[in-house]
């Protein structure tokens, strides 16, 4: 057992896990986080993708001891009813939800995304959540959100 | 079972002299995690390595590229000297998905020795060199040496690669990458190519062609190198067509024949794309462009 | 009729739990609680075999096994299904796919239930399993379960007017053999089943993500042993069903809720990714031999079929082949057709309901031989599927009369697809030689609703004191919009705004009875109930605010949350004042609402009245095949779909967007591949479904020809989306290669193959750029 100190949506945590505990499996039981969803286990479908020092992870492979030392952040951890992000928001708007099991890992790494590229074109944004499956809506009000969200920053911005 | 983050590079080896076998390095965890809780692998200890700061730089040194044991991918594809690498840029833009990219590692890639490894290929291609370390001493290993069989490489348990090396394309160096997948992103490649040839008066007059998932093992293609010296681009196309590379030694599977029908049409692709590149480097540099 | 709240493209109103994670699914409800017990299954490995031995003792002694169970330890009956009660909780001594369930693990946590599944020794005797359809009804066929007497399960025959004479009188007659796979709805989130005991009624409480509590609940109560009344199922946000929860929900209703009903504790039991893909339901594979007749005109004359599909290991749903058989002939008038379609038992997973039912199945073959039929004869696509297209008036292959007041929208569909793809200009080829572009379209229809006699649905609807309104709908959000929906149709009929309704959903102790969450039904039919019970809560209030406000009841109209008098517009209150005066001069503001379509009828030549009204759509793709690769990449998905009305448009764009995905998926990568029926490919990176990279921009027309019959003239669109795409793919194949491939997935494989057999291989550097 070894006890893992990080930062989980701003605030300062510990836990005591085993060396083979996995990232989503704390922040879902240990934590009560279930924002971040388990779609896999495989790495494949990226439902569980939060943001580790800023960047995009797969918490379904990869070891909460990894987490030692960083600064994690899940769905919970960007806005709630009220304070919404700009991506929050622009996935309600532009009807990129359905069934809403996708959405947490789409919005983490649309999040990361705009964060590094503020003005995406269309086919950035596109590729940019390639690599995280829908079943539901066929990924193109989700491009909508990412474009949207970049807009209403940029806008935001001058 | 446990868990050990090194702080410098010696203790690392410690480490792994200590435990051998029985240590599972972890690096970004996209293929050493699965590993673990697919059950494949029961070590007695984790070593993660991802932070070790004798691992992290980029660079380039005497026209050799370097890069360290736990630079990501996506820091290559940032990097303004291998983003020049037209290849390997190619390669990493169909490897895995952007968030697979921010954790995997190169070194990984090559650790792992998958058939289909997209990323070795390449770097086979580039004529890319490993620096092995353990405790006490370290050695170099030639891609595709390393590669020993499916999943197997000749790295020993208490070996870490602390970095890989290749030679800086020249000015009329060109170098491609082809994936044929089923899918366009998130997929394992059926057949991987990577060429690096060098084209002066409008013929090849070397170079290096890699091969993936087309044999046990990442493997160079002798044969299709001496096909294409001295070769215009459209000998070259007939050269390749003419038969199957020697090296594309296929096993009984679904996919055999698509691979038989359709490898000398991804060597073609790919001794293009490194012709191209090679191309347009030479105009921008001012010489002659010939296609 | 002005519309304030249908017809608007309203954000849903679960959207923001949803981007929060607030939105809680099955698995969620377990964080924070205590003393769940965890449960695991043992699978069979084998696609067919006997069992001798099971030796549960090695688990049951392990620290932290609260109990281990086999088919001997059940309560009630061993068998559940939504046909036919034939899928064992636990098989006891034969397995027919290599997904039975054999023995059942309740831990104190996930690790040890998954030890003790390790360690239970079953001592099987393997059967080679057989997972070929046409070797399971050939000569000498293997029996796929031991002592069956067939290997057919059902057959069902259409006979519509006279096939022979219309094949006789032919001046073109056509055939070809079309093959679909084995196909995974793939939903995201895995099936789960948290239960435990009812602490009121002593029954079971099961909160299950799937696509229809009622069904659950009378489908399982014989196998708890319990009345139905005492089980108590909740349906919670779904992470995508699309037909395969439907009764894969069994699957993890059994083990769960009979573990809960023998340790009396609560338990927890979800899947593996790899047992979702392995276990439950899939979509029926299947073979169509097809013919087609037709003359010198391009007129229909007839058309004949021999389908056989894959039912795999169990009943389940098996009316795919009498849906096959419906469609036999499209969206198209014929004289004559007969179509048989036989389902096979096989040693693989047992076969359900997939977002199209069947109807995918057939439109490949009939679109597909539509377009051979149109270049036959040197005809316009678009203009070869008018000229046959149904018309008001006429009656179907199957029987049914088409009417114009449910809308029949098919030639607006062609010619809203035509105009998007400007397919009057000659496509351009691109300038490398190994890539070919073409184009090609299908089209469709398909009915709103199941066809099973009586069909209808129930729904509660209570009108809060404060003017806020709960709707009580089992239909269950998959993630289609039903909560909006409803919403949007309560707030029209009642004149609230759609913010002031919401929805108790999918709750067997709340929601009466809606039916099925499928077969693009639940607009039309919960829709219309929801309109019956707003209604009478409306006529109730109107009677009330007359009185109160001194008006005429007809005078009254009901909007934005008010109630106003057109005559004297001093004359207003609202709702929330009616609501209240409702009260205390002891009116009733709650109501059940209902709606039956009408009723369905069909005889043994599959002729009659199955469904209401139906949607009619049209597909077109444009692609780029790549002759080295084999790699097919569709540029461009132009779709049109009548869909009555579009309650909210957003939503309907939604549905065609993911429907056309999967449909684009079926086109072009999906399929399951087995060895001997056990299924070898089990997980996301090994089944493919299509990434955003995989798919173009969708264009989308929506087609509104109102359903006289459906709320404000809504029909279904939650599957014809998905139709037409495969069909479309291998038509715009063979436009731009010469080469028709009559199985799909049209995967870089299949390509290959098909261009070799064609000698069309090695021509991708002809630089002259002639059309190969």
């Amino acid at each position: 057992m070894s006890i893992v100190r990080f930062t989980l949506n701003g605030a300062p945590v510990s836990c005591e896990v085993p060396a083979d505990a996995l990232l989503v499996d704390t922040i879902r039981s240990a934590f009560g986080l279930t924002g971040t969803k388990k779609g896999c286990g495989t790495g494949d479908c990226g439902a569980c993708t939060v943001l580790i020092d800023g960047v995009p992870v797969r918490s379904c492979i990869y070891l909460t001891c990894m987490a030692d030392g960083r600064d994690v952040v899940t769905i919970e951890g960007l806005g709630g009813p009220g304070r919404l992000t700009a991506v929050q928001q622009a996935f309600m708007d532009a009807g990129a939800v359905q069934c809403g099991y996708c959405i947490p890992g789409m919005i983490m790494v649309a999040t990361a995304f705009l964060n590094r590229n503020p003005h995406p074109t269309r086919e950035q944004a596109r590729e940019s959540v390639s690599g995280n499956l829908c079943r539901c809506t066929g990924y193109q009000k989700i491009v909508d959100a990412v474009m949207l969200a970049a807009a209403r920053l940029g806008e935001e911005g001058r | 079972m446990e868990f050990y983050k090194p702080s410098t590079l010696q203790e690392a080896l410690k480490l792994l002299n200590k435990y051998g076998e029985n240590a599972l390095v972890v690096n970004g965890g996209t293929d050493a995690v699965l590993d673990l809780t697919e059950g494949r692998v029961r070590p007695e200890a984790i070593v993660y390595i991802a932070d070790l700061p004798e691992l992290q730089s980029i660079g380039c040194e005497d026209r050799r590229v370097f890069l360290g044991g736990a630079v990501t991918y996506s820091r290559m594809e940032a990097d303004p000297v291998l983003s020049g690498v037209r290849g390997l840029m190619e390669c990493l833009r169909r490897l895995g998905s952007p968030t697979i990219r921010e954790s995997g590692t190169a070194a990984g890639n090559i650790a792992k020795g998958a058939t289909a490894a997209d990323c070795s290929t390449m770097l086979t291609a580039l004529r890319a060199e490993i620096v092995l370390a353990r405790e006490g001493g370290q050695r170099r290993m030639a891609l595709p040496d390393v590669f020993a069989g499916p999943f197997r490489t000749a790295i020993e348990p208490q070996e870490l690669i602390t970095r890989i090396e290749f030679p800086l394309p020249e000015e009329n160096e060109g170098t491609g990458f082809v994936k044929y997948s089923r899918r366009r992103m998130q997929d394992i490649g059926k057949i991987l190519v990577g060429a690096r040839i060098c084209v002066q008066g409008g013929v090849c007059t070397g170079g290096t062609v890699s091969l993936g998932a087309v044999n046990r093992t990442v493997v160079r293609s002798l044969d299709i190198e001496g096909r294409i010296a001295g070769k215009t681009l459209e000998e070259i196309r007939e050269a390749v067509r003419a038969a199957r590379p020697a090296e594309a030694v296929l096993r009984d599977s679904y996919f055999r024949h698509y691979k038989e029908l359709a490898v000398s049409g991804a060597v073609c692709e790919a001794l293009e794309a490194a012709w191209k590149d090679a191309v347009q480097k030479g105009a921008v540099q001012g010489k002659e462009a010939v296609l | 009729m002005e519309l304030h709240e249908v017809g608007k493209r309203q954000i849903r109103q679960d959207a923001l739990a949803k981007v929060t994670g607030e939105a809680k699914f099955t698995a969620d409800y377990l964080a924070g609680r205590t003393g769940v017990l965890i449960a695991k299954a043992l699978y069979s490995p084998y696609s067919h075999a006997v069992i001798k031995n099971i030796d549960i003792s090695a688990a049951e002694a392990l620290p932290g096994v609260v109990r281990v169970i086999t088919a001997k330890d059940l309560p009630g009956r061993n068998g559940y299904g939504l046909m036919k009660f034939d899928k064992p909780v636990l098989a006891e001594r034969e397995v027919l796919y290599a997904g039975d369930a054999v023995a059942a693990v309740a831990a104190v946590d996930e690790e040890t239930a998954k030890k003790a599944v390790s360690l239970i020794k079953v001592d099987y005797k393997a059967i080679p399993g057989c997972g070929d359809m046409d070797l399971l009804t050939g000569e000498g066929a293997p029996a796929y379960r031991e002592g069956a007497p067939s290997n057919i399960s059902s057959v069902y025959t259409l006979v519509h007017g006279d096939a022979d004479a219309a094949f006789a009188e032919a001046d073109v007659v056509l055939e070809g053999t079309f093959a679909t796979p084995t196909v995974d709805h793939a939903y995201l989130e895995p099936d789960v089943c948290l239960s435990e005991i009812d602490p009121m009624t002593g029954g079971l409480v099961l909160i299950c993500p799937h696509h229809s509590v009622h069904l659950s609940r009378r489908t399982m109560a014989g196998v708890f042993g319990l009345p139905e009344s005492r089980i108590r199922v909740i349906s919670p946000f779904v992470g995508g069903g699309f037909g395969g929860k439907e009764d894969s929900c069994f699957d993890v209703e059994g083990i769960c809720g009979v573990l809960t009903l023998l340790t009396r504790r609560p338990v927890f039991f979800e899947l593996t990714r790899d047992e979702v893909f392995r276990e439950t339901c899939k979509r029926h594979a299947s073979k169509t031999k097809y013919r087609l007749a037709a003359d010198r005109d391009g007129n229909l004359l007839g058309v004949q079929a021999d389908i056989l599909v894959d039912k795999g290991s169990y009943v389940g749903i098996d009316i795919i082949n009498l849906r096959m058989v419906t469609y036999c002939a499209g969206p198209y008038r014929v004289k004559g057709a007969r179509a048989v379609g036989r389902s096979v038992f096989t040693n693989k997973p047992y076969t359900s309901a997939m977002r199209g039912f069947g109807v995918p199945q057939i439109a490949f073959a009939v679109e597909s031989m539509m377009d051979e039929l149109a270049r036959k004869l040197g005809k316009d696509p678009f203009e070869i599927r008018l000229q046959n297209a149904l018309r008001d008036g006429e009656e179907s292959a199957f029987g049914a009369r088409m009417h114009a007041e449910r809308g029949l929208g098919l030639p607006e569909c062609l010619a809203a697809v035509r105009e998007k793809m400007r397919w009057d200009e000659p496509l351009a080829q691109p300038g490398e030689p190994h890539l070919r572009r073409g184009r090609g379209i299908a089209a469709y229809m398909y009915g709103t609703g199941g066809g099973s006699r009586g069909e209808g649905a129930m729904v509660g609807a209570q009108l809060q004191p404060d003017g806020s309104l709960n709707l009580e709908v089992s239909i269950n959000e998959l993630g289609q919009g039903v909560i909006q929906v409803m919403s949007q149709i309560g707030a029209e009929t009642l004149g609230l705004t759609s913010d002031r309704v919401s929805l108790t959903l999918s709750d067997s102790a709340s929601s009466p009875d809606a039916g099925f969450t499928t077969a693009s039904r639940g607009t039309t039919f919960a829709g219309n109930a929801v309109i019956d019970a707003c209604t009478q809560i409306r006529e109730n209030l109107r009677g009330v605010a007359a009185r109160h406000l001194e008006e005429e009841p007809e005078a009254l109209a009901f909007c934005e949350n008010e109630v106003v008098s057109r005559t004297d517009p001093e004359k207003k209150c609202t709702v929330a004042q009616a609501a209240g005066w409702a009260r205390s001069d002891g009116v009733c503001t709650a109501a059940t609402g209902s709606w039956y379509a009408p009723m369905s009828t069909m005889n043994r030549d599959i002729q009659g009245e199955q469904m209401h009204a139906f949607a009619f759509g049209v597909a077109g793709v444009e692609i780029t095949a790549d002759l080295r690769s084999g790699a097919i990449r569709v540029d461009r998905a132009v779709q049109a779909i009548d869909v009555g009305k579009a309650v909210n448009p957003l939503q309907v764009e939604g549905q065609m967007e993911g429907g056309g995905a999967m449909g684009i998926g079926y086109g072009l990568m999906e399929e399951h591949f087995d060895r001997g029926g056990v299924l070898t490919n089990t997980s996301y990176h090994e089944y493919l479904i299509p990434t955003a990279m995989d798919l173009p921009e969708f264009e989308n027309v929506i087609v509104e020809k109102a359903n006289a019959l459906g709320p404000y003239g809504a029909k279904g669109v939650g599957e014809p989306p998905l139709i037409g795409f495969a069909p479309a793919i291998a038509n715009a194949f063979f436009d731009a290669t010469g080469v028709r491939i009559r199985q799909i997935p049209l995967t870089p494989v299949r390509v290959m193959e098909a261009l070799e057999a064609a000698g069309k291989l090695g021509q991708e550097e002809k630089k002259s750029g002639t059309p190969v």
